[in-house]
């Protein structure tokens, strides 16, 4: 393939009315690396070909279905034809268009968590293995310059082994029966049908759950948790307390909640080594704490003439110290660094080298962690182990 | 009593919120006991005030005249040995230069006095009677203001090349924009406050934190001032141009119509070599920036501090500590010299301090009123 053109992306889900749809369409076009061609945007044929219309793509990319898309598209000559697809679909609608996706030879990048059920993540993961194909999840808070910096700072050591991570995740967007409105994001995340076996900690705590293991370095093995459905009339949890406990014997524990009243997006991550220790809040998220007994705190702020920060966290930043970057510029990390890789697998069937972006291994750990923190509490918050890892 | 100090009181009863700080600062460091004094300008209303803190009533007294002359027939280890000075401006002056020539120390709250003849006169007689005598620049006492002070006497930020001092209230706007309103406020009046009231009230205590801090002088000033009403006499808001002696430049923001603001007084400093930034409403937080390297933030009671900040702090490191504990401070630091123990040099503002403010003020009066020309603060 010709690599000196803009990668054209396909995307599934994120019509009208959707929140997540609109992030990943400015977050993959952000940084001119990727361009929007066709989508089939709702599973109502009419109102996704409405949508198309109105984002100005060509009529004949739009599609009723995403077989039709995945089929329509691979017939295209290689130079016309998308190049990746976005998946941005509810929960139980993201395993059917991924495989029909790789099926067709299409790398794709898509929102967490990876699928419905852990059957669903076992012949995804054997799929993305099998075809060899770039496969990319949007675990975005990872992407946060300062959070690449934090993993980066742990990798070289600066803070000694780790001891002891803690993530708090508060919201409190669900403190009343919200979904009875008639709220799109709140009905289906409540409903078991649409959202799985988890609203709470597989919507916000698997965040907590991959950052620790993203900055750490390791794995969790295993969880004891707590879950709770406050608002009475919920089948799901709205609340989840959960320890875990990490390869060499690195501990945690994550705090999540939707009842949280009045907390926006409060996520707050916290790692203690041997030697040190880093702190990092999304509601100041330019800034990494980095903390040593005995020692003035210090600030480490992004910022791209900022020689202090490690490489990695270089290439994730664009703007000069004090011009904040913000949430669809992390969104946009990910794209960016996934796009490139697609780039690189075109041309030199490149394989994933992990750790730019998220890819299925994080994907696949999300839902054996949810489904564990589930087990655990539905046995009495007793110590459980996360199956499956590889 | 043992050996603890005897404090009185002129002014500062019942209810007056300095009053309060005045008397906690005294107790905290456990240097003073309070013994007596001349409690409210209303005999009756000190006098209940002195049955409510259940001190000796015959130590109430309803005149500074009366204070002074009853307690020198004490014998001297029965005599207060302190007064503060906690009246409204205009008396300040008339009761410190009686007080010093009776050889009482004194620690006065500030303006020192209300021109700065008055101040000069009065660093004159304090020198001649040997008394103590300290201003009560409240925020001199923060231990992060301290070891500000201590880096930049270290040489950690290089060179002095600019300074930023800002402090904003907001408390008098509701009383500015009506007449009737304006008349209840004694800084307000001419014949209470002195000269001026934002830059002698508030604007001086940032005068004093960019001397006290920086150890240099603010040789030169360009102000523009505001009344906000034509028939508003005194200042409620200004901004101030430095020049400094080493040749930096520098400015001093004041207000005290900034709407909703409390009382957010903040200094920032600029060497070659790095800054330091401190924020009164944030007073355990001093923030070391340095080119190229991540910021460093300085709190209280860890042993990286200065001597000096960590003899200033009396609890373990993050409990936080306040005003009352910065004015501690600044009581200690009187008791040392009372009592003719070692000290630091800035372990309390003195007389010099308030003769520096009261010239200050008045170099950025005649500026302003002369059309925002270059002064010189003599």
């Amino acid at each position: 393939m010709k690599t000196n053109r803009k990668l054209k992306m396909g995307m599934v889900g994120g019509g009208s009315g959707a929140f997540i749809g609109g992030i990943h369409r400015m977050a993959a076009q952000l940084d001119g690396q990727i361009e929007l061609v066709c989508g089939v945007f709702s599973s109502d044929a009419d109102k996704s070909i409405a949508f198309g219309k109105e984002i100005y793509l060509d009529e004949d990319r739009l599609y009723r279905t995403f077989d039709e898309m995945m089929a329509s598209e691979a017939r295209r000559p290689e130079e016309e034809r998308m190049d990746f697809v976005s998946i941005v679909t509810q929960n139980n609608m993201h395993f059917a268009p991924a495989m029909s996706a790789l099926d067709h030879g299409f790398p794709v990048i898509i929102d967490k968590p990876l699928c419905f059920t852990m059957d669903e993540a076992k012949q995804l993961r054997a799929k993305v293995k099998s075809t060899g194909l770039p496969f990319g999840l949007t675990y975005t808070y990872a992407y946060y310059p300062m959070l690449i910096q934090a993993k980066a700072m742990v990798k070289n050591h600066e803070i000694g082994k780790v001891r002891k991570i803690m993530v708090e995740y508060p919201q409190g967007w669900l403190s009343d029966k919200l979904e009875d409105t008639g709220q799109k994001q709140a009905a289906w995340r409540s409903d078991p049908q649409k959202a799985g076996i988890s609203n709470c900690f597989g919507d916000i705590g698997t965040h907590c759950g991959h950052l620790a293991e993203y900055i750490s370095g390791l794995k969790i093995t295993e969880v004891l948790a707590e879950l709770n459905a406050f608002v009475p009339g919920r089948t799901l949890d709205d609340d989840a307390d959960v320890f875990f406990r990490m390869e060499q014997q690195a501990q945690g524990v994550i705090s999540a909640s939707q009842v949280a009243h009045g907390d926006e997006n409060n996520l707050k991550f916290r790692i203690y080594g041997e030697e040190g220790a880093l702190e990092w809040s999304n509601t100041d998220h330019n800034t990494l704490l980095v903390k040593k007994q005995g020692a003035p705190t210090q600030i480490y702020r992004t910022g791209v003439d900022h020689s202090y920060l490690h490489e990695e966290t270089h290439l994730n930043m664009r703007t000069p110290s004090g011009h904040p970057e913000g949430y669809i510029e992390a969104f946009a990390n990910i794209y960016r660094n996934f796009s490139d890789h697609v780039r690189q697998f075109k041309v030199h069937s490149s394989p994933d080298s992990g750790g730019t972006y998220p890819n299925i291994d994080d994907g696949f750990k999300g839902m054996a962690l949810v489904a564990a923190v589930v087990a655990s509490s539905a046995d009495g918050n007793i110590w459980t182990k996360i199956k499956d890892y590889t | 009593m043992g050996n603890k100090i005897k404090l009185g009181l002129i002014g500062g009863g019942l209810s007056s919120f300095i009053g309060i700080v005045h008397r906690v600062a005294a107790y905290m460091g456990e240097n003073y006991v309070l013994t007596g004094g001349v409690f409210d300008i209303d005999f009756d209303k000190g006098n209940q005030f002195a049955v409510q803190l259940e001190l000796d009533a015959a130590r109430s007294y309803p005149s500074l005249d009366i204070f002074i002359e009853k307690e020198l027939a004490l014998a001297e280890e029965e005599r207060i040995q302190v007064v503060s000075i906690l009246t409204p401006n205009f008396l300040h002056f008339e009761m410190a230069k009686k007080l010093v020539s009776a050889g009482f120390n004194v620690i006065c709250e500030k303006p020192i006095t209300v021109t700065a003849d008055e101040a000069r006169s009065l660093e004159k007689l304090v020198q001649e009677k040997g008394v103590v005598f300290g201003l009560t620049h409240t925020y001199t006492g923060y231990p992060m203001i301290r070891q500000m002070k201590s880096m930049i006497a270290q040489g950690k930020i290089g060179r002095i090349q600019k300074v930023d001092a800002q402090y904003y209230q907001g408390w008098i706007n509701p009383s500015i924009h009506q007449e009737e309103e304006r008349k209840k406020v004694w800084r307000l009046n001419p014949n209470m406050s002195g000269m001026s009231c934002c830059m002698g009230d508030i604007g001086v205590h940032a005068f004093n934190l960019i001397e006290y801090t920086t150890g240099l002088e603010i040789d030169k000033v360009l102000a523009d001032l505001d009344t906000l009403y034509p028939e508003n006499e005194l200042d409620v808001d200004g901004t101030t141009l430095l020049r400094m002696n080493n040749g930096s430049r520098g400015v001093i923001t004041a207000s005290q119509i900034a709407t909703g603001e409390e009382n957010n007084l903040s200094i920032a400093v600029y060497g070659d070599q790095g800054g330091l930034k401190w924020e009164q409403e944030h007073p355990m937080y001093l923030k070391h920036l340095i080119e190229g390297a991540p910021t460093q933030i300085y709190k209280p009671g860890n042993p990286y501090n200065s001597e000096f900040a960590l003899e200033s702090t009396k609890i373990a490191p993050g409990h936080p500590e306040g005003l009352f504990d910065a004015m501690g401070n600044i009581y200690n630091g009187v008791a040392a010299a009372i009592q003719g123990r070692p000290h630091r040099a800035g372990a309390f503002p003195t007389v010099h301090d308030g003769v520096r403010g009261m010239s200050f003020i008045e170099a950025v009066l005649s500026s302003s009123s002369q059309g925002q020309v270059w002064v010189k603060v003599s």
